[in-house]
């Protein structure tokens, strides 16, 4: 069952792009990672589904109903964490914490102690004398207290030391497994890969690859190393041949299509050795970046 | 009314020492009144040896001669200057500051509608500006009282109430900026207050506009006109509450408009 459904989203500040025309679907108990560089349009895309923001054009749906015409009833199921977790100075954590499960009207109290205990979180310090990876930990706690369906994170890990991060993905792991959909936005390119069931890239504000994780893994280009080549422009030439990277003598080149013909292509060129390795799930995303570089070069 | 309760206890600090500021600058200024009304003593002396120009002077010195006169003018000043930039500082920053500190993002996480948001925090503001009012009140009363002054309660009340109902509309008319521009500060909520505190003073000052006084809260407020009236001037405090709800009415309407981050 489709959880978030986007269509068509479009949103502009003023002349200057946000997204444009994001389609998306999130199904229950499905992880998707969402990927982009700075300025993507990443955050852009989470308030505007969360309803933050009003989109120029297009549609979001959460559990079937529209997020802008029903946002305090979806509300009350979804958790949301921003990437800055920025809360009101002067409170306490507990504070904040009672506050935020006040406004749901929901009694999150044991959930909040097992969640501070498991992320070690203390209570008793005020907002503004926390640090980053303690803002962090309140905000996911604040997110997570009530027991969402449907959660939208913004860079969740950034700052958070790995035994944490680690202790945050188990959480994760476990209100998964109860059926809740969960939307990551981060950086962190490994950690989509291991915790995510699928990935969206989004690049200037339209998303550009939209798969499972085990379809980027096989994406079906090769990191190809060929050693001491005497004729780079050759191998270059292959069709199928992409992204190039010469060091001396040394060829570094991406493959994708029938290894048959590549191998046949290079038979007349000559070379000392060869390295073929299948691409992960963060060289396959690494090839849109650098697909904007050479784009932008 | 959970936000209204957290936005009063988080400013609970400032609205405390901002009002016993204010009261013991008024309580001080109630104990300086034996001074001051024997040095009144001995100025209508001097004014009744001075013929026709000492009487327009006396007529014009008149209120500090009386307790009260002496009280509102005081209270004018301090309460009414001090309650406006309070006043226009909460208006002003009631959702511009939420927005500008970013943690609007987790506020409007929450399942709580744009217009709830908005009635929470106009009445944690109203209700901070009643609070400093009745305990700048209760001690000025207290004090004048342990002074042995002789005056009527319904003035003192009626001075203060005028006083209330301008602070409360400056504080709507604010809290519309506030809701319309993204950016704006306490800054141009105070520069609004003083603005309608210079309408005033030239309303006053130039017959010819005179009729600014329909536009400023301030109008209402002379504590000398309350005391000659016995009453206040309710056409102007009409007028004010009728521009204090246009004003609310607008913040609605925009803030629903807008988008919340």
């Amino acid at each position: 069952m489709s959880v978030l459904k986007a269509t068509g989203l479009t949103k502009y500040y003023g002349k200057f792009r946000g997204i444009e025309n994001v389609n998306l679907t999130l199904n229950e108990g499905e992880r998707l990672g969402f990927i982009g560089q700075n300025g993507a349009g990443k955050s852009t895309f989470i308030r505007t589904a969360l309803g933050y923001l009003s989109p120029n054009s297009g549609s979001v749906e959460i559990f079937g109903k529209n997020i802008y015409e029903n946002r305090e009833e979806i509300l009350a199921d979804v958790g949301y964490m921003s990437s800055e977790c920025l809360f009101y100075k002067g409170m306490k954590v507990k504070e904040v914490i009672s506050f935020s499960a006040k406004l749901r009207k929901k009694d999150c109290s044991k959930e909040a102690k097992n969640l501070c205990d498991r992320l070690e979180l203390d209570t008793s310090k005020k907002v503004e004398q926390l640090s980053l990876g303690n803002r962090k930990k309140l905000g996911i706690v604040c997110a997570i207290q009530h027991n969402p369906k449907l959660y939208f994170f913004d860079e969740p890990t950034s700052g958070l030391d790995p035994v944490m991060q680690k202790t945050f993905f188990d959480i994760l792991e476990e209100k998964s497994r109860q059926g809740a959909a969960i939307l990551l936005s981060s950086h962190i390119l490994g950690e989509i890969g291991r915790f995510c069931t699928g990935a969206a890239v989004i690049r200037d504000g339209n998303i550009i690859a939209y798969d499972t994780i085990e379809n980027f893994s096989k994406a079906g280009y090769k990191i190809i190393k060929l050693f001491n080549v005497d004729d780079i422009q050759k191998v270059c030439s292959i069709n199928g041949v992409f992204n190039p990277y010469v060091e001396g003598q040394n060829l570094y080149v991406s493959f994708r299509g029938d290894i048959k013909a590549f191998m046949s292509g290079i038979s007349q060129v000559g070379f000392n050795d060869i390295l073929i390795s299948d691409t992960d799930f963060e060289e396959a995303v690494m090839q849109y970046y650098y697909a904007k570089e050479a784009q932008q070069r | 009314m959970t936000i209204m309760w957290s936005e009063v206890k988080r400013g609970k600090k400032s609205l405390l020492i901002l009002s016993f500021s204010l009261a013991a600058m008024l309580a001080l200024c109630i104990a300086l009144y034996p001074l001051i009304e024997m040095q009144m003593s001995m100025f209508e002396d001097m004014m009744g040896q001075m013929g026709s120009l000492g009487e327009m002077m006396e007529a014009e010195s008149l209120m500090y001669a009386t307790y009260i006169g002496y009280y509102g003018a005081e209270c004018e000043s301090l309460l009414g200057m001090g309650g406006m930039i309070y006043a226009a500082y909460l208006g002003a920053s009631a959702v511009s500051k939420e927005i500008k500190m970013k943690s609007s993002e987790f506020l409007f996480s929450h399942p709580v509608s744009k217009t709830r948001i908005l009635t929470e925090k106009i009445l944690s503001s109203s209700l901070r500006i009643v609070i400093l009012n009745v305990i700048i009140a209760i001690i000025a009363l207290s004090v004048s009282a342990v002074m042995g002054e002789d005056f009527s309660v319904a003035d003192f009340l009626l001075i203060h109430l005028a006083l209330l109902i301008m602070q409360l509309e400056v504080l709507c008319l604010t809290f519309c900026v506030s809701s319309f521009f993204k950016s704006s500060g306490a800054g141009i909520g105070i520069a609004i207050g003083f603005g309608l505190y210079f309408l005033d003073v030239i309303s006053a000052l130039v017959e010819q506009v005179e009729f600014l006084k329909y536009i400023t809260p301030f109008g209402y407020t002379h504590s000398m006109t309350i005391v000659a009236d016995g009453g206040l001037d309710l056409v102007l405090i009409g007028l004010g509450i009728l521009y204090g709800a246009l004003a609310l009415a607008a913040s609605f309407i925009l803030f629903k408009k807008r988008d919340l981050v």
